[in-house]
């Protein structure tokens, strides 16, 4: 069995709807590309944007999700991984369901406050979906060129140190000068009869 | 079907064991095909070719394949009260297209854990034995690390010299020292200088995002260009459905399905199973036959039980003043206290990796 002939057969998790931690995996959806909503009409599209920058606001010279395109992230996600698409629409109509009824107006035009209010009783009613969309909006954040920018600045962390690599300053074998005349510390095995600890 | 031998000797898996295999005996003109289910990897695809190297990190090139889902990959189920976390990758270079590099030796205690402990099972041969082996092996790969730990057995030179502690490992090192603990920095596959047509490394760490320049010793850098030189018939997308035997009960190949999922059949006068801890016994028990229904090499009926993990902890702390170092592989690390002697009341033996 492979998972090209048995795709979506196997399923590691007991769910009532399909794994997005397991459904994402072949999605290859390059961060911080400009980049337009395929699978969400315009409404729901602003409400995603916003419960992306109410998940992560703006601070300081970092700027919040919705406006380094997570929410677009997300929906070409789901454009490639059609079967989580059902659980983010439905968490997106929830968001806007519970903000009508809390507030009196939908979620994009709530204050801050009460949008995470809001974020928070949908977080208690369907945790998988807060969940998928906080670990997309991660993934959109944190790998976006522009907060990696603002993250260096802040503290001097380079996420792309791994793209660019960095100089080899060779070990300095000197520091074991203590450590290598400690007595042999490895329990021997004189012979499979005989041991000697 | 064909009836002739394809080649002296047919290898299963192109992972660190197999293609260690197909190098040697080629190199000593035996024929030899391996059959590889997976394909090699495009280097372009590794996530540390990109940006965004975390996300591609934990999706396509997820360690567990019920994540990645490659073509090649099959599902692995892992299930009960503490079900592990699978890591293991499908393509020419096995798992260790995804692994962090270490690269230690077992130690002599580790083959007599029966007579030392009581406990599992003595491997029937000793560490001396398998030591030259460790050294070939290690000259292939170009191990980097330094001769001397007082944890291990006295040895050779390693090809390599040891890979920078960096800034946070200095910050433990002047711990260990002030403290009056053991370190020693590990042993790794990393060339830390150019080394036999590959460069030194560059220190971008996170190793196992894959190694875009190739200073990571995978198998697919090491073995492979010479085992192919040496004219081994490696046979990518060939997925074995089960060893095949002769008459007397003994195996005579194997029959697998090649790209285009036409069932084939190599022979050869020897066949080895190099498939990994998972994939292994996965395959002897799919060789299940009428003259051995509970699968092949299973009188004991343990295959495909009993499996012993790696078990990894990990110790995280921020730091504002050392996050400017990027990211040094290099580490100074502790043996497991089971392979020591019993430390003695007020001596302390510990590390970190």
């Amino acid at each position: 069995m492979a998972y090209d002939r048995k795709q979506g057969e196997h399923q590691v998790a007991q769910s009532s709807r399909p794994d997005y931690r397991l459904e994402v995996g072949r999605a290859e959806v390059p961060v911080g590309t400009p980049r337009s909503f395929v699978v969400l009409d315009p409404a729901r599209a602003a409400t995603l944007r916003a419960w992306t920058a109410t998940l992560i606001p703006a601070a300081g010279r970092r700027p919040d999700a919705g406006s380094v395109g997570a929410a677009e992230y997300i929906d070409a996600t789901v454009y490639l991984v059609p079967s989580i698409r059902p659980a983010l629409i439905h968490a997106i109509d929830e968001v806007e369901r519970l903000a009508r009824e809390g507030v009196g107006r939908g979620f994009v035009e709530a204050d801050a406050e009460e949008r995470e209010g809001l974020l928070r009783r949908l977080e208690a009613l369907d945790g998988d979906a807060f969940s998928m969309v906080s670990d997309f909006t991660y993934e959109a954040y944190y790998g976006h060129p522009e907060v990696l920018t603002a993250i260096e600045a802040e503290n001097a962390w380079r996420g792309n140190a791994p793209m660019t690599g960095s100089s080899m300053t060779a070990f300095d074998a000197s520091q074991l000068e203590r450590v290598g005349k400690l007595p042999p510390r490895y329990r021997a095995v004189e012979s499979s009869r005989e041991v000697k600890r | 079907m064909s009836r002739q031998r394809d080649a002296d000797v047919l290898v299963i898996g192109s992972g660190a064991a197999g293609a260690a295999i197909c190098s040697r005996l080629a190199g000593r003109g035996a024929k030899v095909v391996c059959l590889e289910q997976g394909e090699w990897v495009d280097r372009a695809r590794l996530p540390k070719s990109h940006p965004d190297w975390e996300v591609r990190g934990r999706r396509y090139w997820a360690a567990n394949p019920n994540v990645r889902r490659w073509p090649a990959d099959y599902p692995v189920s892992s299930e009960g009260q503490d079900p592990i976390d699978v890591y293991m990758y499908n393509a020419v270079g096995g798992s260790q297209i995804g692994f962090a590099g270490n690269y230690w030796r077992m130690a002599p205690s580790d083959f007599k854990v029966h007579l030392l402990d009581g406990v599992g099972a003595d491997w029937p041969f000793d560490y001396e034995e398998l030591a030259p082996y460790y050294a070939i092996n290690e000259a292939e790969v170009g191990v980097a690390g330094l001769a001397g730990d007082p944890c291990g057995p006295p040895r050779e030179p390693l090809p390599n010299p040891p890979a920078p502690i960096g800034r946070p490992g200095q910050l433990l090192v002047n711990a260990y020292e002030k403290l009056g603990w053991y370190w020693w920095p590990t042993e790794q596959a990393i060339t830390t200088k150019a080394y036999r047509g590959r460069p030194a490394c560059d220190n971008r760490g996170w190793c196992t995002f894959g190694c875009p320049q190739g200073s990571l010793s995978t198998a697919d850098l090491t073995y492979w260009p010479g085992a192919l030189e040496n004219g081994v018939d490696l046979r990518t997308r060939a997925r074995v459905r089960e060893i095949a035997l002769g008459a007397d009960g003994h195996a005579v190949g194997a029959r697998y399905y090649d790209q285009d999922g036409v069932v084939r059949e190599a022979r050869a006068a020897v066949t080895v199973v190099a498939c990994g801890g998972l994939g292994t016994p996965r395959l002897l028990l799919m060789s299940a036959s009428p003259s051995h229904p509970d699968g092949l090499a299973n009188s004991s009926g343990l295959v495909g039980k009993n499996l012993m993990v790696h078990v990894q902890s990990f110790a995280t702390a921020f730091s504002k003043s050392l996050s400017t170092v990027g990211t040094a592989p290099g580490a100074g690390l502790s043996r497991p206290a089971s392979s020591m002697k019993p430390i003695p009341p007020g001596t302390t033996c510990a590390g970190s990796s």
